[in-house]
C-alpha cells in the first residue's frame, strides 16, 4: 500500500478536518439514497469533483449492501451494517468506507487493492473490461459487475488505502479509503 | 367475461384468422419509464417499427440483471428481422452492475453487425464527465465496435 491507513486515527483525526457527512448502521437502499442526495447537495459547487464523490459513495455503499459480514434485522428484512464518512481538507475529499468481512476475504481484498493500485490508467481499464466480461453476476464474491474497486480507482485517480483489524477468531474489520482532487 | 367468452365461441372463421396471426407473429417494441426513486430505472425505448432505441437517464437498479434481461432478450430478437438498428446510449449516471449489462448490449449489437446487420452505436456524455466517456472508448477498443462518441 502506497500510504499507511489506519481508520482508528482517522476516526480520532476527524475533529481536525471537517466532516461532510458521517454515518454507521444498516446501509439500506434508502439510507443509501438519502446519503447520495446528501452529498450531492452538499458539493453542489464543485459539480466534477462531486460527481465523483457521488459515483464512489455509491459502490462503498453498495459494497456493505451486499458484504458486510454483520447483519442486523428489521422485522423480517435483514440489512447490512457499515461505516462511510466524507470528509474534507484544503485539496482532497476523502471517503472512508468500513464494516466487517469474514477473515477468508482478507487475502483477496489485499491482493486486490495491490494490484489496483500497481497499474496505470490503461492497465487498469483493459483490467476492468476483462473483468466485467467474465465476471458472473451471481458468485458469492460478486453480486454486481465485480468491478466496484477497480472503478473506485478509475474514478478517484488515486489509490485506495486498505487496512484490516481482528475483531475476533473468524472476523476482521476492513476499512478502505480514497481520496478525490477537489476542484478539477 | 361472458361477452367476451360469447364472442370468441361466435367469432366467425375464428380458426383461420388465429393461423395468420401465428404466422405473422411481428415484433412489438418495448418502452420503460424512467423512474427516480430509491433506485434509479433509465428511460428504454425500444421501436421494432423503425430501430430506433435509446437508454437514457441514470441507471442504478434493485436487480440489475433482472431489468436488463428483457432489453438483450429484444435485442437478440430484433437481429433475426435484419432490419438496420441504431441504438443510443444517454446516460448521466450508473453503477458498475448496469455497466456489466451496457456491455452485453453492445456485445450484442457487434455480433448483429459482424453478420452484416447495419447497426449505428451513439455514445452521448455529459461534457465534464469523462469517466463515461472513457467507458465508451472501452467499449471501442476492447469489443471491436466503431461508437460515435458526443459530448453534450
Amino acid at each position: 500500500m502506497s500510504k499507511k491507513f489506519s481508520f482508528f486515527h482517522h476516526y480520532l483525526n476527524l475533529n481536525d478536518s471537517d466532516v461532510i457527512m458521517s454515518y454507521k448502521g444498516p446501509m439500506s437502499d434508502v439510507i443509501i439514497n438519502e446519503i447520495s442526495k446528501d452529498i450531492q447537495f452538499k458539493l453542489i459547487e464543485d459539480p466534477k469533483a462531486g460527481k465523483k464523490v457521488y459515483a464512489i459513495f455509491m459502490e462503498l455503499a453498495q459494497n456493505i449492501f451486499f458484504y458486510s459480514s454483520e447483519v442486523t434485522k428489521f422485522g423480517e428484512k435483514p440489512y447490512r451494517i457499515g461505516s462511510v464518512v466524507l470528509n474534507e481538507d484544503e485539496d482532497c475529499y476523502t471517503l472512508t468506507a468500513g464494516n466487517i468481512v469474514d477473515k477468508k476475504w482478507i487475502p483477496v481484498l489485499w491482493d486486490r487493492c495491490e494490484m489496483i493500485n500497481s497499474l496505470d490508467r490503461d492497465a487498469l481499464r483493459r483490467m476492468k473490461f476483462e473483468q466485467r466480461d467474465n465476471g458472473e453476476m451471481s458468485s458469492e464474491n460478486s453480486k454486481g459487475a465485480g468491478i466496484g474497486l477497480i472503478q473506485i480507482a478509475l474514478t478517484s485517480a488515486q489509490p485506495i488505502s486498505i487496512e484490516f483489524r481482528d475483531i475476533d477468531e473468524h472476523n476482521s474489520f476492513f476499512a478502505l479509503a480514497v481520496n478525490i482532487k477537489k476542484g478539477l | 367475461m361472458l361477452v367476451q367468452q360469447n364472442y370468441q365461441q361466435n367469432y366467425p372463421n375464428k380458426q383461420k384468422h388465429q393461423q395468420q396471426i401465428n404466422r405473422q407473429t411481428t415484433m412489438e417494441s418495448l418502452e420503460i419509464e424512467g423512474i427516480k426513486s430509491t433506485y434509479f430505472t433509465p428511460h428504454v425505448s425500444l421501436n421494432a417499427q423503425t430501430g430506433e432505441c435509446f437508454i437514457k437517464g441514470e441507471s442504478y437498479l434493485e436487480d440489475t440483471w433482472d431489468f436488463y434481461r428483457p432489453i438483450l432478450t429484444w435485442i437478440k430478437e430484433y437481429a433475426t428481422t435484419e432490419k438496420p438498428l441504431n441504438f443510443t446510449f444517454n446516460l448521466t449516471y450508473y453503477n458498475t452492475s448496469s455497466s456489466k449489462c451496457f456491455l452485453d448490449i453492445v456485445k450484442l449489437l457487434k455480433e448483429y453487425q459482424d453478420k452484416g446487420g447495419n447497426t449505428v452505436v451513439n455514445w452521448y456524455y455529459p461534457e465534464d464527465d469523462e469517466d463515461i466517456m472513457e467507458e465508451a472508448e472501452d467499449y471501442k477498443q476492447f469489443v471491436g465496435i466503431n461508437i460515435n462518441i458526443f459530448p453534450y
